[in-house]
């Protein structure tokens, strides 16, 4: 079976790691590039992480820098989340790859040119880079066959009552995005909460010794300590990951359309995606948006990928 | 002075042009070109169509955004104060040449990386073009002097909403992105433009100076002057800008904080401003002009127009 093209625009990130590792283990993916993003942590440990990430595992696809601040609001980060260095205070060994010259947005259309058509993009940080992109190149839209994001709820958000994080941090780019005419789908939290995986199901996947297993135990490790501190239920909900698994196991989620939007001027519901389940609007629907997730599957999915690095 | 200019010409664009073209201090090194009160392809046509006039045809022209950054311009429905094609309905001869084959943003980036001094940038349109440059070359940021802004209503009515100034209510998240970029920001809004008038009797003169774009100038503004039946004379928006980016003392300015309202049911595309940032206590960002030297202004314009061709 033909490979799909896809960039991945991300902000590594704890589930970024598995997220990107699962992408490289799945053998569906052709990874075309890296574009790195302020998120999660800033830009200064997110393109660093990417750049580890693509030597750790054995990527050796561009890595263009992206934004190091959202398009207009001030620039939040989550360190508890994910550590003060992104990654769980996993310490990769040194790159020896280098960024790409071009930034994100550039190394974007480059492929999306050279793709005819086929790239899809896997964003799964805040779509900042993705919004310059179409800003800068709005020819660019009938060369992108997909964008596959995680971000957003219609349901109940993280960073706010009703805002998801990647959202949150950037909403005036996720309104670009979904204006964008190009087709999307939206892993938000109503489906990868589906996915929590519990300190047990944890430690089984990660049981098998395999060649990255320094850096999935170390963000589990980091993860699980986390939680305790919080005193919140011991487990991880990998959103990033299942993002990367419905570009290519379209299954391990449910999808319906629906018209969406992003609230930009809001107050208490800043970053909220609106998504209209009652067709109120009538508008025609723009994003395809996850409805449920297969917990099972995507577990089967993480198993496969253990399996690969054992190998 | 290395200068930039982007425009949605538009009348008072183009005398903002034929100014710069005529003022010996300023160096245009380029023009950006956005969808504003006509659609793109007739500004391109219109700055191409003035450059020719001037025998400037050595000057680049890109074009840029049709749209504001989130969405759609809101058709205004009014008839414009610029005539049908932009010029007053006046016509002169089209262009021989087309617009660099390149995007607005790209040419902006080229010209400033290439220019050995910091480079002005004077913007007279929607903020969308600048705006997206900051988005791409964030690095490029440090090569701008000034950014010289046609823009805002501080604390007088607005054209656009009856708070907001076309040029900012058209796009305010660029506006918002061009006042935060830690830039120098000049804001030549309606409080000072309005200000900056010229009479009937300084228009005959740009048409008796002996050169064609005098005369050009002069035939535009009879249909402009029709908009401002009553008044004094007819505001000269955009000119006061480019002229200000030269002439430090032409205008008397505030510094103050500045930011679009972004949010506001009734206030959204406002320009709030806070003088010495007193009320807010957030760090100065701008200049906002309030009052002009009008007769040094329109004796700048008459010098230029009269070292055109």
């Amino acid at each position: 079976m033909k490979k799909i093209p896809v960039i991945i625009d991300c902000d590594p990130g704890t589930d970024d790691a598995f997220a990107i590792a699962l992408a490289k283990a799945s053998g569906r993916l052709d990874i075309r590039a890296l574009t790195p993003v302020s998120g999660n942590v800033g830009l200064e440990h997110t393109a660093p992480n990417a750049l580890a990430l693509n030597d750790y595992l054995a990527l050796g696809v561009p890595v263009g820098k992206g934004a190091d601040r959202p398009m207009i609001k001030e620039r939040v980060i989550n360190p508890a989340t994910h550590g003060e260095n992104g990654l769980g205070e996993v310490e990769l060994p040194a790159p020896r790859c280098t960024f790409e010259e071009d930034p994100a947005w550039d190394v974007i259309y480059r492929e999306a040119v050279a793709q005819k058509g086929e790239l899809e993009i896997a964003a799964i940080g805040p779509l900042t880079n993705i919004a310059i992109t179409l800003l800068k190149y709005p020819d660019i839209k009938p060369l992108i066959k997909r964008i596959t994001m995680m971000g957003g709820a219609w349901g109940v958000g993280n960073s706010t009552p009703y805002a998801e994080f990647n959202i949150w941090i950037d909403p005036h780019a996720c309104d670009v995005v979904f204006k964008s005419g190009i087709p999307i789908t939206m892993v938000g939290l109503d489906a990868t909460r589906q996915t929590f995986f519990t300190a047990e199901e944890m430690d089984r996947l990660l049981a098998p010794d395999c060649a990255i297993s320094p850096l999935l135990r170390g963000i589990w490790e980091y993860t699980r300590a986390q939680k305790a501190r919080e005193g919140r239920e011991s487990g991880i909900i990998l959103h990033d990951a299942l993002a990367i698994a419905a570009i290519y196991c379209p299954e391990v989620i449910r999808t319906e359309p629906y018209f969406a939007t992003c609230e930009v001027r809001g107050s208490l519901t800043e970053g909220q995606t609106v998504v209209d389940l009652p067709n109120r609007w009538k508008k025609e629907p723009n994003v395809d948006v996850a409805m449920s997730a297969d917990k099972e599957k995507l577990y089967a999915l993480l198993q496969e990928m253990v399996a690969f690095y054992q190998n | 002075m290395p200068v930039l200019l982007d425009v949605d010409t538009g009348i008072d664009d183009a005398l903002a042009l034929l100014y710069l073209l005529g003022e010996p201090r300023a160096k245009l090194l380029g023009i950006t070109a956005m969808e504003g009160s006509v659609p793109l392809a007739q500004v391109a046509r219109n700055t191409l169509a003035v450059l020719r006039l001037c025998g400037r045809e050595d000057i680049p022209v890109a074009l840029g955004a049709q749209k504001p950054l989130l969405g759609r311009f809101s058709p205004s429905g009014k008839v414009s104060i610029h005539g049908e094609n932009g010029l007053g309905n006046v016509s002169i001869p089209d262009p021989v040449r087309r617009p660099a084959p390149c995007r607005a943003v790209e040419l902006m980036a080229r010209l400033i990386e290439e220019s050995p001094e910091r480079v002005t940038v004077v913007a007279v349109a929607a903020m969308t073009n600048l705006a997206t440059f900051l988005l791409c070359y964030p690095h490029l940021k440090e090569k701008i002097e000034q950014l010289v802004l046609m823009g805002g209503a501080a604390w007088c009515r607005g054209n656009f909403s009856p708070v907001a100034e076309a040029n900012i209510g058209r796009d305010p998240e660029a506006a918002q992105i061009v006042f935060s970029a830690g830039i120098p920001v000049k804001l030549a809004g309606l409080d000072v433009t309005y200000k900056a008038y010229v009479t009937a009797a300084e228009r005959a003169a740009w048409r008796d100076c002996g050169t064609r774009a005098g005369r050009f100038a002069w035939e535009m503004f009879v249909h402009y002057a029709a908009f401002y039946e009553g008044a004094p004379g007819c505001a000269l928006h955009d000119p006061l800008a480019a002229a200000w980016a030269l002439d430090e003392a032409l205008v008397k300015a505030l510094p103050a904080h500045l930011e679009a309202d972004l949010c506001g049911r009734y206030t959204r595309g406002a320009t709030a401003v806070d003088v010495g940032g007193a009320k807010t206590g957030r760090p100065c960002n701008a200049l906002v002009g309030v009052e002009v030297d009008r007769e040094a202004f329109a004796h700048r314009l008459l010098a230029a127009l009269r070292r055109l061709p």
